[in-house]
C-alpha cells in the first residue's frame, strides 16, 4: 500500500540517500527534513494520543533523533512507516513505564500486542467527566449518552424521551454546559 | 476549555468526516477519554480493531476512510472508543492514499513546524542541520519528493558556501554566548537574574521539560533577596510584572502550541493578581509585609504550576 505522504518511488529515493554511506552530508540532512515533513504530522497525532500534550513534543524529538542516528544501521530499507511507528510505539511504552505506576503496565510478550493506555492527563479527564456525569439527574445523563452514542438521530432521541425537538435541543445544550463547567472546575 | 465529544455533528453524513479529522488530529485521546466516560468503558480492548470491526470493514477504512462504513460500525467505534486509538495507529502505518487527503488542522501543522525547529536546534549543535530549509519543508503538506530534492539540492544552490558560513557563524555565536553569559545553563540560572525578562535566554535550545524548569526558576530569583522596605518590594514586584508581560508576548516555541497558549493565559491571571498587589502597595498605608506574604504565596503557586508543566 502507498505511503500516505509520498509516492513509493519518491520515498525510496529519499531513503536511498539516507542509507547511502557515500551520500553528501548536506543531502542526507535535506532528505531527513523531507522525511520529517512527510511524517511529522501523523507522528505527532499518534504521540499526542499515547503520551499526552505535555510530553508529545519531547517524545517526538526522541523518535526523530533515533531515526536520524539509526536509519543507516538499523533500517532494512523496506517499509519506513512501519519502522518509524515501531520506534514511536517503543518510546510511548517507555514513557508509560516511566510515568505510570510500574505495576499498572503489564507488557505482553509481543510489544505489537500491547495496547497503550491513555496518558495520565487523558485518564484524568475521563475520571473527572465520569464524576460530573454522576452528578447529573438520570434523565439528562441518559439524553446526553443517547445524543453522543452515534446511533440515534435527534428525532429518535426526542421520541424516545418524549421530548419536543426544541426541548431536546435546550436540554442537550444545558447539559453540555453544566458538564463543561463541572469538568473545568475539577481540572483547574 | 471545551469537550471534544460535544462538537460531534448532529447529521449522520457529517459524522464520518468529523471522526476522520479527529483521527489525524491532536484531540483523539481527549475524545476517547470523553466517550469512555460517557459510555462507561473502563477496560482496554481484548481483541484487535480488525477483529472487532471485521476484516472487510477494516480494509475499507484503510483504503476509503470512514464514509463508506455503515452507521452501525461507526456507532460501535463510538461506544467502544478505545478501539479508535488502535485504529489511528493502523491508519498511520497501513492506511492508503485516501488518508493523505484528509485535511490536517492548523494546530498540527504549527506543531510540525515547531517540532522541526526544535529538532534543528538539537541537530545544529551536534550535526549542523541547515536551518534555512526547515520551515519551508515543514509547511509543505505534500512533498513532491524527488523534484523538491533536486531543486533545492545542496550542490545546486546559488551560494552553498554562504550557508556553510552562516551555520558556522550560528554555532560560533551559540558557543560564544554560552561562555560570555554568566548564566550558561538553562537549568542552573543565577539566582540574581529573572529569566522571564530575558527573551534571549528563553529562546535557548531546550526540551519542553527543561523550558518549564527554566521558567520555574522564578521562585529561586524571588526568594534570593528579601526587600527591606516598600520601595525595594515595589521595584522587585515591578520586575516580576515585566517578566509576566514578556511571557505573555513571547513565542514559546519549545512548547506545543496549546501549552504555550495555556501558559500565556495563566500569565495574564498572575499578572492581574500581581498588579492588584502593586496597586495595594502604592496606596501608601498598606502593610508591606502583608503584601510581601501575598506575593510570596503567588510566586510559590505559579512556580509549582510551571515546575509541573502546568499539570497541577
Amino acid at each position: 500500500m502507498d505511503s500516505p505522504s509520498a509516492s513509493g518511488g519518491d520515498e525510496a529515493a529519499i531513503i536511498a540517500i539516507l542509507l547511502n554511506p557515500g551520500a553528501a552530508p548536506a543531502d542526507k540532512r535535506l532528505a531527513f527534513q523531507r522525511l520529517h515533513a512527510c511524517y511529522s504530522s501523523d507522528l505527532l497525532a499518534f504521540l499526542r494520543s499515547r503520551v499526552g500534550t505535555g510530553s508529545m513534543m519531547d517524545v517526538s524529538q526522541t523518535v526523530w533523533l533515533s531515526v536520524w542516528q539509526k536509519i543507516a544501521a538499523k533500517f532494512d530499507g523496506r517499509n519506513f512507516r512501519a519502522w518509524l511507528y515501531q520506534i514511536a510505539r517503543h518510546e510511548a511504552i517507555n514513557h508509560h513505564r516511566k510515568y505510570k505506576k510500574a505495576s499498572t503496565v503489564q507488557l505482553p510478550e509481543s510489544l505489537r500486542d500491547y495496547r497503550v493506555p491513555l496518558s495520565n492527563e487523558d485518564e484524568e479527564l475521563r475520571r473527572v467527566l465520569e464524576e460530573c456525569l454522576g452528578m447529573l439527574d438520570p434523565r439528562s445523563r441518559d439524553v446526553i449518552r443517547a445524543r453522543l452514542g452515534g446511533a440515534l438521530t435527534n428525532e429518535e432521541i426526542a421520541e424516545l424521551f418524549n421530548l419536543s425537538r426544541a426541548r431536546l435541543f435546550s436540554l442537550v445544550s444545558e447539559t453540555k454546559s453544566t458538564l463543561t463547567k463541572c469538568v473545568k472546575e475539577k481540572l483547574s | 476549555m471545551r469537550l471534544i465529544s460535544f462538537d460531534m455533528p448532529d447529521a449522520v453524513y457529517e459524522f464520518a468526516p468529523w471522526l476522520e479529522a479527529q483521527i489525524v488530529g491532536l484531540h483523539l485521546a481527549e475524545l476517547v477519554a470523553e466517550l469512555a466516560a460517557i459510555h462507561h468503558v473502563r477496560t482496554l480492548p481484548a481483541v484487535s480493531v480488525a477483529d472487532f470491526l471485521g476484516a472487510s470493514a477494516f480494509q475499507l477504512i484503510l483504503t476509503q476512510g470512514l464514509k463508506p462504513l455503515p452507521t452501525s460500525s461507526l456507532q460501535q467505534l463510538v461506544s467502544h472508543p478505545y478501539y479508535l486509538l488502535e485504529l489511528q495507529e493502523r491508519i498511520f502505518t497501513d492506511g492508503g492514499p485516501y488518508w493523505r487527503n484528509v485535511p490536517r488542522s492548523d494546530a498540527i501543522q504549527a506543531a510540525c513546524k515547531q517540532s522541526l525547529l526544535m529538532l534543528q536546534d538539537k541537530l545544529t549543535l551536534a550535526e549542523s542541520l541547515p536551518a534555512t530549509d526547515g520551515q519551508n519543508a515543514a509547511s509543505e503538506p505534500e512533498m513532491p519528493w524527488a523534484s523538491t530534492l533536486e531543486a533545492s539540492a545542496w550542490y545546486q544552490r546559488p551560494w552553498p558556501w554562504v550557508l556553510n558560513l552562516a551555520t558556522a557563524a550560528a554555532v560560533f555565536i551559540i558557543v560564544y554566548l554560552s561562555f560570555r553569559v554568566p548564566q550558561n545553563d538553562f537549568g542552573k540560572p543565577e539566582a540574581s537574574k529573572l529569566v522571564w525578562t530575558s527573551p534571549e535566554d528563553l529562546s535557548k535550545p531546550a526540551s519542553a521539560e527543561q523550558y518549564w524548569q527554566r521558567l520555574a526558576t522564578v521562585k529561586r530569583w524571588w526568594f534570593s533577596e528579601k526587600p527591606a522596605n516598600k520601595v525595594q518590594l515595589a521595584l522587585r514586584m515591578g520586575q516580576l510584572s515585566q517578566g509576566c508581560s514578556v511571557l505573555i508576548l513571547q513565542e514559546h516555541r519549545h512548547l506545543p502550541p496549546e501549552a504555550g497558549e495555556r501558559l500565556r493565559q495563566k500569565c495574564r491571571d498572575w499578572a492581574k493578581e500581581l498588579n492588584g498587589y502593586i496597586v495595594e502597595l502604592q496606596k501608601g498605608d498598606a502593610d508591606f509585609q502583608e503584601i510581601q506574604k501575598k506575593t510570596d504565596a503567588l510566586v510559590i503557586r505559579l512556580s509549582d504550576k510551571l515546575e509541573s508543566g502546568m499539570k497541577s
